[in-house]
């Protein structure tokens, strides 16, 4: 999080609609590198080659609000994100929870993987699973970033964003969010790419604003 | 004459400590290339099995992920179980293999260089400040380093070699590419100790960037090694002589592979022993130069004085004075004549040196087999290892056998090269005297001989080698029946191994240019023109595995011994063909074959045949009878004697072994009766005759039993046209 970008510069498409609503809402796009070099399949692994060869997953970034929420709303939905492996990848390999939010890792190959992880944020080992074996849900109880990785197959690499704010949202590939019901008041937005690439504008919400903000490339 | 004393006894003490040192020189950088050759097995041996596994280990994602979070406990705690088998703290090593490869230590190093502490791990100890500070030239760059590097680096004070580590550092990297930090493996050095051929302890240390480690040295004795070593920085691999505390030494220096600092490896060999005995040596020769000149001197004063008696009352008598000169004259020659005989002497002693040169050639030679022998031990040592290091495999029955079949197979290697030597050293002796053979019967044993091996080859491959013979002429040359076949089997066995797709031998007898000529042509591979150069040399082999290199100059040896000459033609792809040329045994014109020579040209004789068989008797009895030779015949020594004083013989035929008076005693007394006559000799172990030296003095020609009656029939033939 020592992404200093609070350079006006990038606020170019920051505009203030006058729509009366009590929420605000804001939407915009962030300009994301672009998607991964194809990587072969680690030749260590030899027998599994014949798993058709996918790109990897595209370049995606979570954008969410941070800052003092004085009604801070607890999620009701207690929906359980799910991060799959797929082609011997991570499907998707970016996701976002609020802490105490809980994440399934189900397997969808014919060969084993064994999913752990030893962030300082959350340390699990799920063991090794094969396809329609059940390794149990992880709940994620402190926010940071956690890398996630599988032992058996080196490539694979996955994030697990842990928020303690409850405004956050993944963009589509092509970089657009939009994040709705915000609270009023002074807030940082931030664009997570990877550890080494956050990008934050400081926002001022009114009631009912719509704010139109996009993240450019350092 | 004092003045060629002097030169002679200097010139053969030069010689002579020259040759001892050129020895001694030669025999310890054998020695040290060998012990060289074993530490470097070590690490090979450790390389190889220990370089896959760090590798393996490095790409361990349980790692790359406690790197990458900086996790110690993680990352100490999976390395130790993925280092199994390369490091185990709990089990100490059994034995000096296994030492060798099991590392006395680990660590991991951040990206930075700095050493990652392994906490409450069992890890092996390391003072994590002097590794971070031996490592730092190779840290420093870590990023760019290659994915292993093999150094060898200072963890602890002292100068013993036990304060280095050889240590092998695996770059470890992250999903991306980008280096997070190495894995570092510390070995002990282990150098093989011993002591040279006279007993005397053989040092032996590592030199690494400007300190030399090694254990039971002075400081002073260290210091300046070390800077000999610094100076000569350039070379790879050197030796020379340096003066310690304790003696002169030879010192030899090899560089080891080392990424951090060089690192050479260095052994010690002490001198004082092999000094004092260039020195004795030097002084006993220096001795005999001067009781040699004392003599001479001593004997010419004697006669001076005896001489200067008379002079005083010579001087009366010029006449007298004159013969008493000659006197004089004479006995000084007779003098001269002690000197040259001194001087022979001498010149003996010199040639004992020279002898000594001849035996260090066979130690090279032997050096030679040695290394023959060596790679045949090689898979015998690799896959006995192999079996008793591997549990699992000396479980599986198959495996067993296979690795038991090849360690019989290199065992069997190993006694055919020493069997083959049996012939490779027989000395070329010029005087050699050799029965008589038939070339042509010899080609047609040497083709019966192999033929299992040429005509096994057509059922076992399916392909078809067809020997031919042709001969052209019959000649008769002298020669070892036996060495002579050894020729042609062995140029048969190479006749056939040239040809993998089949072919045809053919051998072919003829007589040109007054020389028996045997070719064998093959119509097989053919050999390059280095090859053909070089085929004669000795262990040179084209064969690999299969072959000794000593199949080939044997056979030069055997036809360089009977005075013949050796010729290759070969062309690749069209086959080679071997030219023997011998003397032939007599003087028959070229045209002539053997079958020609018959009885009727001799005059007949008057032969006296001596054994004290009686059956041996009529044979030669009739043998001779056949060409028309009267025959007498003689039971013992004795007997012979008296009918030789009776009668006039042309020749006498003789057995060797007999009671009373063998042989050669009786030729002796023959030939005191009659010097000229011819004496034949029949033996039926010429061996003995050989070992003791060149034939009796009082024999002409040695026969070997059984006898032909051609063999006979050219014998007498040169006998008597000799007479």
């Amino acid at each position: 999080m020592n992404a200093k970008c609070l350079i006006p510069f990038c606020l170019a498409g920051l505009t203030v609609g006058a729509v009366a609503k009590d929420e605000g809402s804001i939407e915009g796009t962030v300009q994301l590198p672009p998607p991964a070099v194809e990587r072969a399949l680690n030749q260590r692994y030899g027998a599994n080659t014949e798993a058709p060869l996918t790109p990897s997953n595209p370049p995606a970034a979570v954008v969410y609000l941070e800052g003092n929420f004085t009604a801070n709303p607890k999620t009701t939905s207690r929906a359980v994100a799910q991060m799959s492996q797929k082609n011997m990848l991570f499907a998707p390999d970016l996701i976002a929870v609020r802490t105490g939010g809980a994440v399934e890792f189900p397997n969808l190959d014919d060969t084993y993987h064994n999913v752990f992880s030893y962030s300082k944020a959350k340390r699990f080992d799920l063991g090794r699973y094969r396809k329609n074996e059940k390794p149990g849900t992880v709940v994620f109880d402190k926010p940071g970033v956690v890398t996630v990785h599988c032992e058996i197959h080196d490539r694979m690499r996955g994030t697990v964003l842990v928020l303690e704010t409850p405004y956050f949202q993944k963009t589509d590939s092509t970089g657009h969010y939009r994040l709705d019901h915000l609270p009023v008041g002074h807030f940082t937005v931030k664009a997570w790419i990877n550890e080494a690439n956050v990008r934050e504008h400081a926002v001022d919400l009114k009631s009912g604003a719509r704010l139109q903000l996009d993240f450019a490339a350092k | 004459m004092m003045l060629i004393v002097l030169t002679i006894t200097g010139a053969t003490v030069y010689i002579a400590e020259n040759n001892l040192r050129a020895n001694q020189q030669r025999l310890l950088n054998g020695q040290f290339q060998n012990q060289l050759r074993s530490f470097l097995a070590v690490q090979d041996l450790r390389s190889s099995a220990v370089a896959e596994k760090c590798r393996d280990v490095s790409r361990s994602v349980r790692l790359r992920a406690a790197l990458e979070e900086k996790d110690v406990d993680d990352l100490y705690r999976n390395a130790l179980i993925e280092l199994q088998g390369v490091f185990n703290p709990n089990e100490p090593a059994a034995n000096d293999a296994q030492q060798s490869v099991r590392a006395s230590f680990f660590r991991f190093v951040d990206v930075d260089g700095a050493v990652l502490p392994a906490g409450d791990h069992p890890a092996g100890n390391v003072d994590p400040h002097s590794l971070e500070q031996a490592l730092a030239p190779v840290a420093f760059e870590l990023r760019d380093i290659a994915e292993q590097n093999v150094a060898f680096i200072a963890i602890g004070r002292g100068n013993d070699p036990a304060a280095l580590r050889q240590i092998v550092l695996t770059k470890v990297c992250g999903w991306n590419g980008n280096g997070l930090g190495a894995l570092i493996l510390g070995f002990p050095i282990k150098q093989a100790r011993g002591a040279d051929s006279r007993g005397a302890e053989i040092k032996s240390g590592i030199w690494l960037n400007r300190q030399f480690y090694i254990a039971d040295l002075s400081a002073a004795d260290r210091h300046l090694i070390a800077q000999r070593i610094q100076a000569g920085l350039t070379q790879a691999a050197g030796n020379f002589i340096v003066d310690l505390e304790s003696g002169p030494h030879l010192l030899f220096y090899k560089a080891l592979s080392s990424q951090v600092a060089p690192a050479y490896d260095v052994c010690l060999y002490p001198l004082t022993a092999s000094l004092r005995e260039a020195r004795t040596l030097r002084w006993k020769i220096i001795a005999f130069g001067v009781v040699v000149l004392l003599c001479g001197f001593g004997v010419s004063l004697f006669f001076a004085k005896k001489l200067s008696k008379p002079v005083d009352q010579i001087v009366a008598t010029s006449a007298e004075n004159v013969t008493r000169r000659k006197q004089a004259e004479k006995d000084l020659r007779e003098v001269n004549r002690e000197l040259e005989k001194a001087l022979v002497e001498l010149k003996a002693t010199q040639q004992q040196v020279i002898q000594q040169e001849r035996l260090s050639a066979l130690g090279q030679m032997a050096a030679g087999i040695a290394h023959d022998f060596n790679n045949t031990l090689m898979p015998i040592l690799g896959f006995a290892d192999v079996l008793l290091q591997n549990d699992a495999m000396l479980d599986d029955k198959a495996e067993t056998r296979r690795c038991l079949e090849m360690l019989r197979t290199s065992a069997k290697d190993a006694s055919s090269v020493v069997s083959r030597l049996r012939e490779f050293y027989r000395p070329a002796d010029s005087d050699e005297e050799f029965p008589i053979v038939d070339l042509a019967k010899l080609v047609q044993q040497a083709v019966a001989l192999t033929e299992p091996k040429w005509r096994g080859l057509t059922q076992a491959r399916g392909i078809t080698v067809d020997v031919q013979t042709n001969f052209k002429a019959y000649p008769i040359v002298a020669g070892d029946e036996s060495a002579l076949r050894e020729v042609l089997t062995n140029l048969l066995f190479n006749a056939v191994d040239a040809m993998p797709q089949g072919g045809r031998v053919s051998v072919e007898t003829s007589i040109e240019n007054e020389r028996a000529v045997v070719r064998v042509a093959d119509t097989g591979t053919g050999m390059t023109e280095t090859v053909r150069r070089r085929c004669l040399e000795p262990f040179f082999s084209t064969k690999g595995e299969h072959g000794t290199g000593l199949g080939l100059s044997m056979v030069y040896g055997i036809v360089e011994r009977h005075r013949g000459q050796l010729e290759i033609k070969s062309a690749i792809g069209k086959g080679t063909t071997f030219i023997i040329r011998l003397p032939l045994a007599q003087e028959v014109p070229a045209a002539q074959s053997n079958r020609e020579v018959a009885a009727k040209s001799n005059s007949a004789l008057n032969v006296l045949v001596v054994d004290d068989e009686a059956r041996s008797r009529e044979v030669l009895m009739a043998y001779l009878q056949t060409d028309n030779h009267s025959v007498a015949t003689a039971s013992s020594g004795r007997e012979a004697l008296e009918k030789f004083r009776l009668r006039h013989f042309d020749l006498v035929l003789m057995d060797r072994a007999m009671p009373e008076m063998n042989g050669e005693q009786t030729a002796r007394f023959i030939k005191q009766v009659n010097k000229n006559i011819p004496v034949i000799l029949l033996t039926g172990f010429s061996g003995q005759i050989d070992a003791d030296g060149a034939k009796p003095a009082a024999v002409d020609v040695v026969l070997n039993k059984p006898i032909t009656l051609d063999a006979l029939r050219h014998t007498i033939r040169k006998l008597v046209r000799a007479t």
